[in-house]
């Protein structure tokens, strides 16, 4: 899979701009809101390792949920 | 808060700058018209009219006013869309749609249909749809060269042309709206050079004028109303002023002539036993603006006689117009299709599929009322001795 | 309490409206009208019934729980384990349909009005600024939603000066073809309508108790007919040509011309639809954010708030390939998928609660 190197580097810059402006609140905050913290901006960083326009996701699965309701339509 | 207003800032930077788009007016072509034509070997060709900034600011310093404030930049292509692509390879500048009011078609390509050339006008973002079209007598590239002596270019010339009689005007939306209407079909304005006959002028010193109207069935145009013709149309179109209209009175021994002032005109469509029979009432009102006979229009009998004439002076013209469409060219312009689809739906799913076959068998039954509302600044003819005047 | 911010009912219907229209004025005309053509002015009083039922139930449900969102209610409602794992199913749900309105909008903005910019651009600043209000509270959202949902109705106006272009026969035939495109046109709509569960959500903040209900209505009926005031505009403008544009109420307001000398309008409506979407996306992630805070029983609320944009950004894009993949979407899973979730679950909740309370009462 190809690797979009352009967006991997703005969403590092992204990320890291996020947690050095948040760096005051996260210092005294809490254990947990340090993990949901953390785990989001990992969600961000994994998913901009992927070619996210046609990687399967949400809208793949819903298609094969709601697909045969979707007939209805046609 | 300190940090926090850097960080923002930083952002602001970042995001906001939009360079993408930057366009400055130093930048941009404004085109003005432009032209479409058809070469002999299929290819598309377009010129435009482009706009020169500096020529209106300096108007006064001297400048050779036959020059014109415009210049024609050309190219061909396979189709519109490289056609253009290629134009802009021949323009310093941006290419701007924005201002571009008038899209000419040159004849042939009207005949070899228009849909390619519609299809890229109406998806392209820089045309807009409330542009007019026209299709020209020749090659339409000639029309955008001349040098109109009282406005600034041809482009306005012409835009104002139609302005002023608001049916006469197809823009794109409208032809884009009845092509894939129920009667697909539709008239737009065909213009010609005037040839000026003044000896003081030269020859592309004119302006383009409207001729008629050119009648396209399926993207093709398959024929012209002449002038004549084209003003029944307008009478349909509820467009019916700056039309004078002559009649000859039986006992006159000349014309009576009328300007419109106001008029409508009702079409209520009614199926009736498999006939088919559209009902057109049309009412006019209008002013007396020239008197050749001897007869007072001051006169309450001659005033209904004036006004009954003019009835029937214009049903006959309307129909003239609605029988060329029907028998001729069989092209539903004027929606015919539409208003049954509206009142009668059921019959019309019927019928849709072979409509073209139906359209002309459908009635017509024209009902006008006329009325004289003024009658200038004088009641009977004028210069004409007060005993000689009949009554 | 993470939210300690007040907002009277006036504020919530201000909020409300562009949460829903801001997104729906681009893309339902044309949906609706494929379906239901010369119709497609009925599409929305049809649609708004699922509107209705939606504020209702939500009502109901608020009325059983005053101070609590639907994140807590549902533990309470289907036991821990499950209401927990329900909530966070709302969260993706929020998550990603946050990420539909932002690509819905960041590719508007592109195809319509600036088309050398890449679009992430308009969405990674839409997202920015939503942050910031959603950082600021539920009260600084509502303030903002003042401002611009009266500049996004006042604009709206310009519609007006095309009345001179309107024909009136194009709404003609009525109902050629029977209520049943009618009923696919207006499936379009609820998908939108579906969205007034986001009350819920704003409910709990209200200063003024017992009027809840009676202004939701009120917002519901307000969306209706802001959707069939631009309904009727398209129809009656373009007629069945509407179909073919993707974005058909910015093209009729193209073609706005005033003497010949005020024009080019759309520009100023796409500058207020931005404000529009700008609340859209700070009541959506608002949601989205509180609901993560009340689950995982964090300190507070803005901490997340920037992780999450990022995420949403990303989320913009995820799996839809163009504008015809989201189309799609729009037209043949949307209505289901957020009428299930936003309608039918909170009908659910409610049977469930108010079968729990009938049980608790006769013991």
């Amino acid at each position: 899979m190809l690797v979009n190197w352009n967006t991997i580097f703005v969403v590092q810059v992204l990320i890291w701009l996020i947690v050095l402006f948040e760096w005051k609140r996260l210092k005294n905050a809490p254990k947990a809101d340090k993990i949901t913290f953390v785990t989001i901006l990992i969600l961000s960083a994994l998913l901009s390792f992927f070619q996210l326009d046609n990687l399967p996701g949400p809208m793949t699965f819903l298609d094969y949920i709601f697909g045969p309701l979707g007939k209805i339509m046609e | 808060m300190k940090k926090s207003i850097l960080v923002m800032l930083c952002c602001c930077y970042l995001t906001l700058t939009g360079c993408w788009d930057r366009v400055e007016m130093q930048d941009l072509a404004i085109i003005t018209a432009a032209a479409i034509d058809r070469l002999e070997d299929g290819k598309t060709r377009i010129s435009v009219q482009l706009f020169i900034p500096r020529a209106i600011t300096s108007g006064e310093t001297g400048e050779d006013p036959s020059l014109g404030s415009t210049f024609v930049r050309e190219a061909t292509g396979e189709n519109l869309a490289n056609a253009i692509s290629m134009l802009q390879m021949n323009v310093p500048r941006k290419l701007f749609w924005g201002q571009c009011k008038v899209f000419i078609f040159g004849i042939e390509l009207a005949k070899n249909g228009i849909r390619k050339q519609i299809d890229y006008l109406i998806r392209h973002p820089g045309p807009r749809d409330n542009s007019f079209l026209y299709v020209s007598e020749d090659e339409a590239k000639e029309l955008l060269t001349l040098v109109p002596p009282l406005e600034r270019y041809s482009g306005e010339a012409l835009k104002k042309l139609t302005q002023e009689e608001k049916g006469m005007g197809s823009t794109l939306r409208d032809v884009d709206k009845a092509l894939m209407g129920e009667s697909e079909s539709v008239s737009i304005p065909y213009i010609q050079m005037l040839v000026s006959k003044e000896p003081t002028r030269k020859l592309h010193e004119t302006i383009p004028v409207i001729e008629g109207m050119a009648i396209f069935k399926k993207e093709q145009m398959i024929g012209v109303l002449n002038k004549k013709e084209t003003r029944g149309l307008l009478w349909l179109k509820d467009d019916m002023k700056r039309s004078t209209i002559s009649i000859k009175l039986k006992d006159g021994d000349g014309e009576i002539s009328m300007t419109p002032t106001s008029g409508k005109s009702k079409f209520s469509p009614e199926i009736k036993e498999h006939r088919w029979i559209m009902n057109l009432n049309i009412t006019i009102e209008g002013d007396i603006v020239q008197n050749e006979t001897h007869l007072d229009p001051m006169d309450k009998d001659v005033l209904l006689k004036i006004e009954k004439e003019y009835e029937t002076a214009l049903k006959e013209r309307v129909a003239q117009t609605i029988e060329k469409l029907q028998q001729k060219f069989n092209a539903d312009v004027m929606n015919f299709g539409r208003r049954f689809h509206q009142i009668y739906p059921n019959e019309w799913s019927k019928v849709k599929d072979r409509w073209d076959e139906k359209f002309p068998e459908v009635e017509v039954k024209i009902m006008v009322t006329a009325k004289v509302r003024r009658h200038g600044y004088i009641g009977p003819p004028a210069a004409l001795p007060r005993d000689e005047v009949k009554e | 309490m993470l939210e300690k911010g007040k907002i009277s009912t006036l504020q919530m219907e201000f909020m409300i409206i562009p949460a829903i229209i801001a997104t729906g004025v681009l893309s339902i005309p044309s949906i609706s009208g494929k379906y239901a053509r010369h119709d497609m002015w009925m599409t929305p009083i049809v649609g708004s019934i699922i509107g209705f039922i939606t504020v209702y139930i939500v009502w109901k449900l608020h009325q059983l729980f005053p101070k609590l969102t639907p994140f807590q209610y549902s533990e309470k409602i289907l036991g821990k384990v499950v209401g927990r794992i329900f909530s966070l199913f709302l969260i993706f749900f929020f998550l990603h349909d946050t990420g539909i309105v932002i690509r819905q909008y960041s590719d508007f903005i592109t195809s319509n009005v600036m088309r050398e910019t890449p679009s992430v651009v308009f969405s990674i600043s839409i997202t920015f600024v939503s942050a910031l209000a959603v950082r600021g509270g539920i009260e600084v959202i509502a303030r903002s939603a003042v401002i611009c949902t009266t500049i996004f109705l006042c604009v709206s106006l310009v519609l007006l000066l095309l009345i001179k272009d309107v024909e009136v026969s194009y709404m003609l035939p009525i109902l050629e073809d029977g209520l049943l495109p009618v009923m696919k046109g207006a499936l379009v709509h609820t998908a939108w309508f579906s969205e007034f569960f986001l009350l819920a959500f704003i409910y709990p903040f209200i200063n003024t108790r017992g009027k809840g209900l009676k202004s939701g209505m009120k917002a519901s009926l307000y969306v209706m007919l802001l959707l069939l005031y631009f309904h009727l505009f398209v129809l009656t403008i373009l007629e069945v040509s509407a179909v073919n544009q993707l974005y058909p109420v910015h093209s009729i307001i193209r073609s706005i011309s005033v003497f010949g000398f005020f024009e080019n309008f759309e520009i100023i409506i796409t500058a207020s639809w931005v404000l529009g979407n700008f609340i859209k996306v700070s009541v959506f992630l608002y949601v989205a954010n509180l609901g993560i805070a009340q689950l995982f029983g964090l300190s507070n609320y803005q901490i997340t708030v920037f992780p999450l944009s990022l995420l949403l950004v990303l989320l913009s894009y995820w799996d839809i390939p163009n504008i015809v993949g989201l189309v799609d979407f729009l037209t043949k899973i949307q209505p289901f998928y957020f009428i299930l979730v936003q309608t039918v679950f909170p009908l659910f909740l409610l049977i469930i609660a108010f079968a729990r309370r009938k049980r608790s009462e006769s013991r």
